[in-house]
């Protein structure tokens, strides 16, 4: 079984963040390394490896970026890397990024696609079901359970309000939720490996894959600082009303 | 002229409040002078099973769409993405052609879910159209319509413009009121559709109510005990609120070295840090070592009996008064809200 | 002149970075508060195979450069410094005399096994009446047929009551003072060796320190580490510059720690309605504790360096050792002055750095010798700026 796992390099959660002429653009700082939830997907293509022989290949696209993270995929077992390497990656549309990389999949062969079901520096899930969409594939994502038998995959994944339970078979994607798998510590074999590794890079062009133009950013702004804080005295009763209202219609977190 | 298109999505016997909401603030922006959607049809589509609520919808949109026919009821991913691409003026079903423009439709918003999660990626890929998720705000500040949303896990937000689109567009819930007058004139279009395909993904099982614990450094609420809570007995007022707002319990430090509470629920710096849309601070003074642990909370609650308790230093809402009598009364107006 | 870290020194440095916060961090509390030994974490940590870094790749080694063991070491240090000390007898000291004289058996049976973290290893110089003035150790060896008969005490030894294997450093002829020095392999379960007194430290707790008791203990003459008697001393110098900058390196990673956690104090902390940070006394603490930070980075990492480039950077390690260490000690003591009286509760973490920092003191060198032996070579024209 072929399994390519989608990798994508992030800014560290904890980096410092700036907005920066005038709302133009953001200053990060440089930590990056393997998204949260793209290190399940990765953990879990490997224990697939272990468990029935399958290869595992991290792709990850970027402008200049990508490397940390397929080191980390490669110091956790995966067994090779390709980094779709394009300036045009820079600030490109969601829909470009999962052109790039079912290209790639589709170049390389695959049988099973696992990514996270989203990244932490945009949180916003679009690739992966792209990816399939592009591929022609099924997917299922936010995937918490897994059970393989041959070609048929029975997966589990949280919905509102409950579980549920579900069938697919391969050709897939899958994108991955947190408790799918606990991502190993990599050993310093895998460490090593990683270090050594030389990178195989390809371009947009090389994979005949075509940008889509993103949206119009029109700028970026700080997040809000906490304002002074509310007061409320009161009866407990009349209190409680007036805050329930108050997180509801000010604060809108009810 | 275009259209803003609203995605509704039921929860049992309802449309869910979500649904209302994006519907109010299409209404809105339909209706506001000089702006780019002033103007624009409001059209809200609901599917399979769901239809059946269609008359919820009377007044909050200019044109209800039902898509109802065999294969689309219960839900399935496969089976919607067909239907709502050719409905939505897709290019040739499974081959999105570059930038294809889709015919009326400018926006159509999503409430963010499951579900949006995955019918909304897959849909942008099929029209070739712009896609947009965990967004918090829909305007026409500038006369443009713009979507805001959040980077970087909050530390920056970014506007984008939507300009002719198709943009899809995903918000969190109580991105917008619901509160808007409906009182459009409504027209219901039905459109009986069937699916290009079988779908591949079949549900074997639901177990409602099966949902994982939520984990404390997950939870989008989480309800804090402190000293003030006066001992275990009382932990169950915690318990009820959180279990109201679907959030977690947790414990400050003096708790839980009384051994009144588990480590592993102690929130603060030598415990877990959490960062929740909601903190309820009940009963807990603020010393800086619990502060550290729960600082990033977007909105903080604090309900303490001392007014010049540091925890209020932190708080966007504070509430002098006694965390044994206040939690049941909040738990109270929730459940009723 | 280059500075930056390879692109592949990075990536291992953010490796072990986030081994450390995952495995470690969480424990150090614990590890403090009980002042036992972790095992369960010693068994998991030692079996990513981190421990045989510096050695070739043929003994399960991975032929790292000094700088990169640096990198690790100060890491490991950040989350905390005692069980850095216990890993690093693993590492350096308690292994490095095996790998380079021990013959094949010694190997397979203590050398690889250390590596891998299934034994424990530990190298013995201090007596009660010898810490810094090594020539008057008073263990010592005599030779019999076949083999030496050792006795003696060796005091505050790392690791010393876990031990599986000690290199000891006893005296074949006192009359020789230093130069009258030797390296034994002794082995748990050689009639005569055994654990004395555990001694209970302000810090780095939770790895144990204590006596090691040898009464008549014989060891064959495949046991003395080294081609010729009397050369103890001189084997000692080629490891004496790592040990030194892996001293420094360690100092680093607890000031990082401490630092970080002053600088989050500090930004939530409220006096008089503003931010203690914005105060310029609390200011110019970290100005002071972020220059000499840097400092002590680039002394460690160039001497480092050097020792990978086949140097001999004699006086640049002990400055390193030096300079880091007295930054270390200053930066904890401002830490918990920043955090006012929390500086002082158990609850916070500064008052652990501050008791582990001292601790950091004593390897390598104290620094009253240290000073000693720097003005010494600048007087005699042997070192210039």
């Amino acid at each position: 079984m072929r399994i390519v796992v989608l990798a994508k390099e992030v800014p560290d959660l904890e980096a410092q963040v700036r907005v920066v002429n005038g709302g133009a653009a953001l200053e990060v700082e440089k930590r990056r390394g393997l998204n949260f939830f793209d290190e399940i997907a990765v953990e879990q293509a490997v224990q697939l490896k272990q468990a029935q022989g399958a290869s595992v290949l991290a792709v990850s696209a970027g402008a200049g970026t990508g490397v940390e993270a397929l080191r980390r995929a490669l110091a956790m077992g995966a067994e090779t890397v390709l980094l779709v390497d394009d300036p045009a990656l820079d600030g490109a549309d969601p829909l470009t990024v999962a052109r790039a990389l079912a290209a790639a999949a589709r170049r390389e062969g695959f049988d099973l696609v696992l990514a996270g079901k989203q990244a932490t520096d945009d949180e916003a899930g679009l690739v992966g079901p792209m990816v399939a969409e592009l591929l022609g594939v099924p997917c299922v994502t936010g995937v918490t359970a897994l059970e393989m038998e041959g070609d048929v995959l029975r997966v589990s994944r949280e919905v509102e309000g409950g579980r549920e339970t579900l069938r697919v078979s391969l050709p897939a994607v899958l994108t991955v939720e947190k408790g799918l798998a606990e991502p190993r510590v990599p050993a310093v074999m895998g460490v090593m490996k990683a270090m050594k590794a030389q990178i195989s890079r390809v371009t947009l062009e090389e994979l005949g894959a075509v940008t889509f133009p993103p949206l119009v950013l029109v700028g970026y702004s700080g997040a809000p600082a906490r304002p002074p804080v509310t007061m409320l005295e009161g009866e407990p009763a009349t209190v409680a009303a007036d805050l329930a209202r108050l997180l509801r219609e000010k604060a809108k977190v009810l | 002229m275009s259209a803003i298109v609203v995605m509704c999505e039921a929860r049992g016997d309802d449309y869910r409040p979500a649904t209302y909401e994006l519907l109010a603030q299409a209404r809105r922006l339909a209706a506001g002078g000089g702006g780019e959607a002033a103007g624009n049809e409001v059209v809200a589509v609901t599917l399979g099973d769901e239809a059946g609520l269609k008359s919820r919808l009377n007044g909050q949109a200019n044109r209800v769409v039902t898509l109802t026919g065999d294969g689309l009821a219960p839900y399935s991913a496969d089976a919607w993405v067909d239907v709502l691409a050719a409905f939505l003026g897709a290019g040739t079903s499974g081959n999105p052609a570059a930038g294809a423009p889709v015919a009326a439709a400018r926006l159509v918003l999503f409430g963010e879910s499951a579900r949006t999660r995955e019918l909304l990626p897959r849909l942008a890929a099929r029209m070739g159209a712009w896609a947009v998720t965990n967004a918090v705000d829909l305007t026409t500040d500038t006369g443009n319509i713009a979507v805001r949303r959040p980077v970087l896990g909050g530390k920056a937000y970014a506007v984008h413009a939507v300009g002719e689109g198709p943009v899809l567009a995903a918000f969190r819930p109580h991105s917008f009121g619901a509160d808007a007058v409906g009182g459009l004139a409504t027209v219901t279009e039905e459109i009986v559709a069937a699916p290009a395909a079988p779908p591949r993904v079949t549900v074997l099982a639901t177990e409602i109510g099966a949902a994982m614990r939520v984990d404390l450094t997950e939870a989008n609420v989480v309800v804090s005990g402190g000293r003030g809570m006066k001992g275990p007995d009382n932990f169950h007022l915690l318990e009820e609120l959180a279990d109201a707002l679907e959030g977690a319990v947790g414990y400050s430090r003096a708790v839980v070295d009384a051994g009144q509470a588990e480590h592993a629920d102690q929130v603060g710096k030598s415990g877990k840090t959490v960062s929740p849309t909601l903190y309820v601070a009940a009963g807990i003074s603020g010393a800086i070592h619990h502060i550290m642990g729960m600082d990033t909370a977007k909105v903080v609650v604090a309900i303490n009996t001392d007014p010049s308790a540091p925890v209020f230093g932190y708080a966007d809402y504070g509430v002098v008064g006694d965390a044994l009598q206040v939690l049941p009364a909040l738990t109270e107006e929730i459940r009723r809200g | 002149m280059d500075f930056r870290l390879s692109e592949e020194q990075e990536f291992f440095k953010q490796t072990v970075a986030d081994t450390v916060d995952r495995l470690i961090m969480p424990k150090v509390e614990e590890i403090d508060r009980t002042d036992e030994f972790p095992w369960d974490l010693w068994r998991e940590f030692t079996g990513l195979g981190y421990l045989g870094m510096r050695y070739p790749e043929d003994i399960g080694g991975m032929d790292a450069d000094p700088v990169t063991c640096m990198l690790f070491y100060e890491e490991l240090a950040r989350a905390s410094v005692g069980f850095a000390q216990s890993v690093t007898m693993n590492m350096l000291m308690g292994t490095y005399f095996l790998f380079r004289f021990g013959d094949d058996a010694i190997k397979e049976r203590c050398l690889l096994p250390a590596l891998r973290g299934e034994k424990v290893a530990t190298i013995c110089f201090t007596e009660d009446q010898s810490g810094s003035d090594i020539g008057a150790t008073r263990t010592n060896a005599k030779k019999v047929d076949g083999g030496w008969v050792i006795n003696g005490t060796k005091n505050w030894i790392t690791n010393g009551p876990l031990a599986d294997f000690a290199t000891v450093l006893a005296t074949t002829d006192p009359t020789k003072g230093a130069k009258g020095l030797n390296f034994f392999l002794v082995e748990k379960g050689t009639p005569g060796f055994s654990p004395g007194q555990v001694m209970h430290k302000l810090g780095c707790r939770g790895t144990v320190t204590g006596e090691l008791v040898f009464e008549d203990v014989f060891v064959p003459d495949q046991n003395l580490l080294g081609e010729e008697v009397g050369k103890g001393v001189i084997y000692l110098t080629e490891i004496l510059n790592e040990v030194r900058c892996m001293t420094g390196a360690l100092a680093i990673g607890v000031a990082r720690t401490a630092l970080a956690d002053a600088v989050e104090y500090a930004q939530k902390r409220v006096a008089f309605g503003r931010t203690i940070g914005e105060y310029q006394l609390i200011r110019e603490k970290f100005a002071r504790i972020a220059v000499e930070m840097e400092a002590s980075r680039l002394m460690v990492y160039s001497a480092a360096w050097k020792i990978g480039e086949g140097q001999n950077p004699r006086n640049e390690a002990m400055m390193a050792k030096y300079h880091a260490t007295e930054m270390c000690l200053m930066a904890v003591d401002e830490v918990t002055r920043i955090y006012g009286a929390n500086g002082f509760a158990e609850e916070y973490g500064p008052q652990r750095y501050f008791r582990d920092a001292r601790f950091l003191l004593y390897g390598g060198g104290t620094h009253e010798v240290l000073k000693n032996f720097l003005g010494k070579e600048v007087l005699a024209g042997r070192w210039r700026s």
